[in-house]
């Protein structure tokens, strides 16, 4: 880090005061982003074929027409829906299964060779299955967002069980606490840092996979609205759904994170978490 | 790992070696529990997804050519997208490694596409490519690109400075720097950003064919879509999707085992 960072140190502000260095880093990278629009904006033009590279300047003039007409809003309520519903079924059961692993040696002993085989299974590739068992709808969606999410919160809940700190545990005994409230008051505590970390990890693959999930196998949803614009060659509008997917999903990521830390404001991790 | 939480049943050592002993049933039952389960379940609605049709087509099925054709079209996207996304991904993350400026000013683009789910690319890329093989190619460089481009950006950062400074007193020239110094201390973790970004375009490259492969002449994913829809066959799919996890799987252990081989001094 530091090797690198000695170069593009602070000597350039002749004052060198911080708040002036944070205001010209945003603003070169404003600029940055000016630059590569720009571009954007002269190649479209040069190319003059608004159906392969469609005009920067031109999409939130879409957008906001996307927005005035409801399509954007029905499609992105449908996946939010889908992604809601799968996800919470996937904490549910994720964590639960991983208290109960680390907890219970015959219960690991049970569920851990059918999480090791089925997890190497990518959740999109169950797509073909579902359509045949489910079809093609919100159980589909539901189903694979479902599959994306639960292992990393199953594997993270567990490991954290496991790894608390045995001196906690002792302490929780000294002091008189049985199985029951061992778990709720030691063991989950210490291990929610770890448990966040795989919600988050979860809810990333849950993301990703919806739209795969919306571009095969459902008929609304961001994933379907983008194939359905795109075989229309209503690439501008293509691009807002993307758009509308990167920008949702890093504010959903946002809330996550945020909550998360909140909630558990000692925890190591999120330390290194400062992009 | 497993041992630990003996503390809440028993402290005694010899009970907990009984316990270890007597846990081999309890793996049986997971692993005849979970087939059973599908069995009952899925096996019930749907006889052709039971365990018997679909380990006949693990058999006959799996091994045919048209099978193996189509898994290594499959590969061999997998392989032409994973280099240009790779090469890519570490170009320009040794570039946000090495200079800070640069990786302040590209900062927000990657902050910005990196949410954006690879599949999600896959309309845009048949709009530019058609519904070809190079629609699929451009959307597994894309989802190669980011975890390379990001293990590459840290692998370079996190060259540990008492390193550099004993090569620079030893007076070792810019390029040994390089070579003896920077390479072997970011070489885990672009080979982390390998696994990740394999594994992903495996998963990718199943998804796109689905939507792309009508006219792709085959692709493991166009034989998945199209045993589904247009055949019908489900102990086939199953048995494919079988296939596709036990890829996976072989492809992460091997990648594994060649990390821990091909860089003994990391302790990742």
């Amino acid at each position: 880090m530091t090797l690198i960072n000695r170069r593009g140190g602070a000597a350039r502000t002749g004052k060198g005061r911080l708040v002036s260095r944070r205001l010209q880093d945003r603003a070169s990278q404003v600029i940055f982003i000016l630059v590569l629009l720009a571009l954007w904006a002269v190649i479209a033009s040069v190319v003059d074929d608004s159906a392969r590279v469609p005009n920067p300047l031109h999409l939130p003039a879409d957008a906001w027409a996307m927005i005035g007409t409801g399509e954007l809003g029905g499609d992105l309520l449908a996946s939010l829906r889908r992604i809601g519903t799968g996800f919470a079924l996937a904490v549910l059961v994720g964590v639960l299964s991983g208290v109960f692993m680390a907890l219970n040696r015959r219960a690991d002993a049970v569920l851990d060779m059918p999480v090791e085989i089925l997890r190497p299974i990518p959740a999109l590739a169950l797509i073909p299955v579902l359509l045949l068992v489910v079809g093609i709808g919100d159980t589909l969606a539901i189903c694979v967002v479902f599959y994306a999410a639960v292992f990393p919160i199953i594997l993270n809940t567990a490991s954290g069980l496991r790894n608390v700190e045995r001196s906690y545990v002792e302490a929780g005994r000294v002091m008189g606490a049985r199985r029951a409230a061992l778990v709720r008051e030691v063991y989950i505590p210490a291990a929610l840092p770890s448990i966040f970390s795989g919600l988050r990890t979860g809810f990333q693959f849950a993301w990703m996979s919806i739209v795969g999930a919306e571009l095969i196998g459902a008929s609304n949803g961001m994933g379907y609205m983008i194939l359905y614009y795109a075989k229309f060659v209503a690439t501008d509008k293509v691009l807002v759904g993307m758009v509308t997917i990167g920008l949702v999903g890093l504010a959903l990521d946002r809330v996550l994170l945020a909550v998360l830390k909140g909630l558990t404001p000692w925890a190591q991790q999120w330390k290194s978490d400062v992009s | 790992m497993s041992q630990q939480p003996v503390a809440l049943q028993s402290a005694s050592g010899g009970a907990r070696l009984r316990q270890v002993e007597r846990l081999w049933p309890y793996r049986l039952l997971g692993v005849v529990g979970t087939v059973l389960l599908w069995q009952l379940v899925v096996g019930t609605i749907q006889p052709s997804l039971g365990l018997g049709p679909v380990l006949q087509q693990v058999v006959t099925f799996l091994p045919s050519e048209e099978v193996l054709r189509s898994l290594a079209l499959s590969m061999e996207r997998i392989a032409i997208g994973f280099v240009l996304g790779a090469v890519s991904g570490m170009i320009l993350g040794i570039a946000s490694g090495a200079w800070s400026r640069w990786a302040l000013l590209t900062e927000p683009v990657w902050a910005f596409l990196r949410p954006i789910a690879p599949l999600a690319w896959v309309p845009l890329s048949i709009v530019w490519f058609g519904l070809t093989e190079q629609a699929a190619i451009f959307v597994i460089a894309y989802a190669s690109f980011f975890p390379i481009m990001l293990s590459t950006t840290t692998g370079v950062r996190e060259v540990k400075k008492a390193h550099y400074e004993a090569a620079k007193t030893l007076g070792a020239s810019k390029w040994a720097t390089i070579r003896y110094v920077v390479v072997p201390s970011a070489f885990p973790y672009i080979l982390t950003g390998v696994r990740v970004s394999l594994g992903v375009s495996w998963a990718v490259i199943v998804a796109a064919e689905m939507v792309v492969g009508s006219v792709l002449q085959a692709g493991i994913g166009y034989l998945l879509i199209q045993y589904t829809m247009v055949y019908f066959e489900m102990s086939k799919v199953l048995a494919l999707v079988l296939l596709v996890g036990v890829i996976a799987f072989l492809v992460d252990r091997a990648l594994k085992l060649a990390a821990r081989r091909l860089t003994p001094w990391s302790t990742r």
